[in-house]
């Protein structure tokens, strides 16, 4: 970097909104490509019906068979219900090691303590979750963090509040999905994410040198105008593509 | 706790029914998992010998019954060493070895082997039982995922995982050269090596674990190893030395440990640049990492380096060891912490031995000093796990070859009271490390000698003198003729004080080799350098007995042994009249002497021919030593000494210079 923000502005090469697209409209990207990444996203995050809808869609067959991404999806959609108890005994079929799951019990308390049942949840820390924090230390923080929950009649104020966002059962669907992946010796990370991250990082690096119409919705590929470029923030964040 | 469900699923295993079994089965299955308390609570409602009766009842059981029977035996194994011991006690071993058949359904295959994975990684289970019968044969059948035929990619994923713990099972059950033995000849090398390219990590990893403890020691097997290609016609080593750069640290860690082992069976000498530039850099970026790999790292760098003075100094020259001193600093101060991990012992005891070995070398050593841990090392002494004081106490022996470390550093540490303290452990390791370290801090240089005999080190050595284990009475007599050496007159009185010449004659006649070694050494180091002192032996232990312990040992068949006593009789002449007159006077020694000067080994040459010197030494032309020269040359001495003026050994040639001299005067 040889320049700071403040002053790269008199430097900084100008190019027009038109300029761009048809830049943009040069580089040569293959449909198949493209529809690979997206059925690699679909097949990887578990969601089954998708990817056949896709696979029927654009005549690509799935990299793995559906079934397989069937057990995933039925975890997923258990936890995402608030079914924990179905998920676990899923988990169980599908690899019975405990460290898989560790994370479903957690999820466990929060939907008792979600449902106001406050004996059951405590009782439950104490048959379930206590024996396993005793194995597993990296464990018993977020077991602590969960229960500091019930340190909080009005939830909203509470710094773990989180927990009991929707957006946590989403959290804890797509951990259990990366590990079993990862049990299976799986690729557990869908390659569109981190290439949208990648597109974000490359357009900030150009921000410092050029002006250009950045990408500033990545969900409708929206161009800004060149000269709109105050704010750099782009949203990005995991769930933009989250049913 | 309610304890009336489980209970009730207890009884509906006995159900006639299976669907209802089945259902108390999962029940189970899905309490236990991961929770240590409801597998306490199961066990306790004695499951297992049900569970086990689902394996062995003829015709007719429901498979679905046997998997999650299976599964459930798995989960209370992963519980722990009791919870193993009470599987294997109730027999469930060979039935669970039964399962696992080819011809049976695959996800039995997978449950039982799952469980067997977790019985096996109990170091105290017994293995002998994989060896009978097909079991060895149909495990290794599983090494291939094909070998089930799946056809979903459900069931290729779960054969895949089949083949992985088969291939774990197989690195756990290689303790031995006869294990090693028995799986080689089964045929694992061509299957484990197809595993290498069936590009599923964990199988991977599992198939490079296999492959490591196999040629663990073994240079046939690790030479058979790198001659077996894949199908894909590739060469394991070219496999592994790709996979050593993989994105995964584990699957680095699990390449470099299985080069580490291949590099130390010999088997891969043209390979030696790939282990300096690849294999050891690996191995100390991941001592960077976290978690497991981190732990196990250094227990590899270790071994890679133990004997390569080369690849100590490559080590050290990449910051192998500030690396392995902040583990040290870091496990240190968690240990301060509330929560007090278990294991950690393990973690710290692999650290310190891979700062022993790099402490093998002057460099090494320097390094160890400035990386300012020698305070954390003399913490771990008092460290609760015994095999961190045990490597505690090695680590600082490997720092105390240096003299002037020995004389600032460590007892700038206060390292003395600490290693006194491991003379009284309870365990035997640490006491026999312990004892190994004491005798170089013990030497005359040494400033803590005197600090140890102050708290009673001679009486707790001379303690474990009396052990029964070889190696502990071999190191405390090893730390009592080191105390000894190069003494004040008054420091061998007081050792002798409390030794007795009655013990030390008794260790002469050990039973170990070693131990005699050692007892006549300390021997040798009393009888030295004074008149005075040699009159205190042949007081303590009288001139017969004396004489009586030369002439025997003489005829020892030990080269070890007749350069000691060969040593002992050369002090005794350097004493004054009488204790010349003594050797002098004994025919049979000085025929035996005169032997040995012709013995095919230069050290015992050299000693005998010092034996000459010494007895016709002439101090003061004293008519004693001119009649002692005549008495040797009439016995045909001065010709054998004339005839060796050639010896094909530097260090005899001179000695026999120097006799002849003394004939000639």
């Amino acid at each position: 970097m040889t320049s700071t923000a403040g002053t790269s502005q008199i430097s900084k090469k100008v190019v027009s909104k038109d300029e761009w697209v048809k830049k943009l409209s040069d580089v040569k990207i293959d449909k198949a490509d493209l529809n690979k990444l997206i059925m690699n996203y679909f097949v990887i995050e578990g969601y089954k019906d998708a990817a056949e809808a896709f696979s029927q869609e654009c005549g690509l067959s799935p990299s793995i068979d559906v079934d397989s991404i069937q057990d995933r999806m039925n975890i997923r959609n258990a936890i995402q219900n608030g079914n924990v108890e179905e998920a676990i005994e899923r988990v169980n079929d599908l690899n019975p090691e405990a460290l898989v799951n560790n994370k479903l019990f957690q999820q466990r308390l929060i939907e008792y303590i979600r449902e106001g049942k406050i004996t059951e949840a405590l009782e439950f820390a104490q048959d379930e979750l206590a024996p396993r924090g005793e194995e597993n230390p990296e464990f018993l923080e977020e077991l602590e963090r969960t229960m500091a929950l019930l340190a909080f009649d009005d939830t909203s104020v509470s710094p773990v509040g989180d927990l009991l966002h929707p957006s946590q059962r989403q959290r804890t669907a797509s951990e259990l999905n990366a590990a079993i992946l990862t049990s299976q010796s799986q690729e557990k990370d869908p390659k569109l994410p981190s290439l949208l991250k990648m597109l974000v990082w490359a357009q900030d690096e150009l921000d410092e040198k050029v002006l250009f119409p950045r990408m500033k919705n990545l969900v409708t590929a929206e161009l800004s105008d060149t000269n709109d470029s105050t704010t750099n923030n782009t949203a990005i964040n995991n769930s933009f593509m989250s049913t | 706790m309610n304890f009336t469900k489980h209970n009730q699923a207890v009884l509906d295993l006995d159900s006639p029914d299976s669907a209802v079994r089945v259902k108390a089965l999962r029940f189970i299955k899905n309490n236990i998992i991961g929770n240590k308390t409801k597998k306490d609570l199961y066990i306790g409602l004695n499951v297992i010998p049900k569970l086990v009766t689902f394996f062995i009842e003829n015709e007719g059981v429901d498979p679905e019954v046997q998997i999650q029977a299976a599964i459930v035996l798995g989960s209370f194994a992963y519980g722990g060493e009791e919870n193993v011991t009470e599987i294997v006690k109730h027999e469930a071993v060979k039935p669970l070895l039964e399962c696992i058949s080819s011809k049976n359904d695959p996800r039995l295959i997978e449950a039982a082997a799952r469980a067997l994975k977790a019985i096996y990684k109990c170091p105290t289970a017994d293995k002998n039982d994989i060896f009978q019968g097909y079991h060895l044969q149909n495990l290794i059948t599983l090494l291939d995922p094909d070998a089930l035929n799946p056809k979903t990619d459900r069931e290729k994923i779960a054969s895949v995982h089949t083949a992985e713990l088969a291939a774990t099972i197989i690195a756990r059950c290689c303790d031995t050269n006869e294990q090693q033995i028995q799986i080689a000849q089964a045929g694992a090398f061509p299957k484990l090596v197809n595993l290498l390219t069936c590009g599923f990590s964990k199988a991977q990893e599992a198939a490079l674990d296999a492959l490591a403890y196999l040629c663990r020691e073994n240079s046939d097997f690790g030479k058979e190893i790198v001659k077996t290609k894949s199908e894909t016609n590739e060469s394991p080593v070219k496999i592994m030395l790709n996979l050593i750069r993989d994105k995964s640290p584990t699957m680095r860690l699990i390449s470099a440990k299985c080069l580490t082992h291949l590099c130390r069976a010999k088997a891969i000498d043209e390979y030696l640049n790939d282990i300096t530039l690849a294999v050891l850099p690996t191995l100390v970026k991941l001592l960077d990492e976290k978690g497991p790999v981190r732990e196990e790292a250094p227990h590899v760098l270790a071994y890679l380096i133990r004997d390569n003075e080369e690849l100590q100094k490559a080590a050290c020259d990449s910051e192998a060891v500030p690396k392995l001193a902040e583990f040290v600093t870091h496990i240190s101060d968690q240990n301060s912490s509330y929560y007090d991990p278990l294991g950690d012992g393990d973690k710290l005891k692999e650290v310190y031995i891979g700062l022993t070995i790099s402490s093998l070398t002057d460099e090494g050593r320097k390094l160890v000093v400035d990386a300012k841990i020698i305070p954390h090392i003399v913490a771990a002494m008092s460290h609760r796990s015994y095999g961190v004081r045990a490597a505690a106490c090695q680590c600082t022996r490997s720092l105390s070859r240096s003299v002037h470390i020995l004389r600032t550093n460590l007892v700038d540490a206060g390292i003395a009271t600490p290693l006194f303290k491991l003379l009284s452990d309870e365990s035997t390791d640490v006491q026999t490390m312990a004892c190994a370290t004491l005798c170089n801090i013990v030497l005359e240089f040494s400033p803590m000698r005197k600090q140890i005999m102050e708290q009673g080190g001679i009486e707790k050595l001379v303690k474990l003198v009396h052990s029964p284990d070889n190696t502990l009475r071999l190191n405390a007599i090893w730390a009592l003729k080191n105390l000894v050496y190069h003494a004040e007159s008054e420091v061998k009185y007081r050792v002798m004080e409390v030794l007795t010449y009655l013990t030390m004659e008794k260790l002469i006649e050990d039973p170990e080799l070693d131990v005699q070694e050692k007892a006549l050494n300390l021997l040798r180091n009393l009888a030295c350098p004074k008149p005075e002192d040699i009159e205190e032996v042949f007081k303590g232990l009288t001139e017969s007995r004396l004489m009586n312990i030369i002439e025997s040992k003489l005829c020892s068949w030990s080269d070890e042994i007749i350069k000691q006593i060969l040593f002992v009789i050369n002090n005794i002449a350097t004493g004054n009249e009488h204790h010349k007159k003594t050797i002098m006077s004994r025919t049979n020694i000085l025929s035996h002497i005169k032997n040995y000067m012709g013995h095919q080994n230069p050290d015992i040459r050299v000693a005998a021919v010092w034996c000459l010197i010494n007895l016709t030494w002439m101090e003061d032309k004293h008519s004693s030593s001119q009649s002692r020269v005549r008495e040797l040359r009439q016995l045909g001495f001065e010709d054998i000494v004339k005839d060796m003026a050639n010896d094909e050994n530097l260090d005899v040639r001179e000695k026999v210079k120097m006799a002849l001299v003394q004939f000639s005067q």
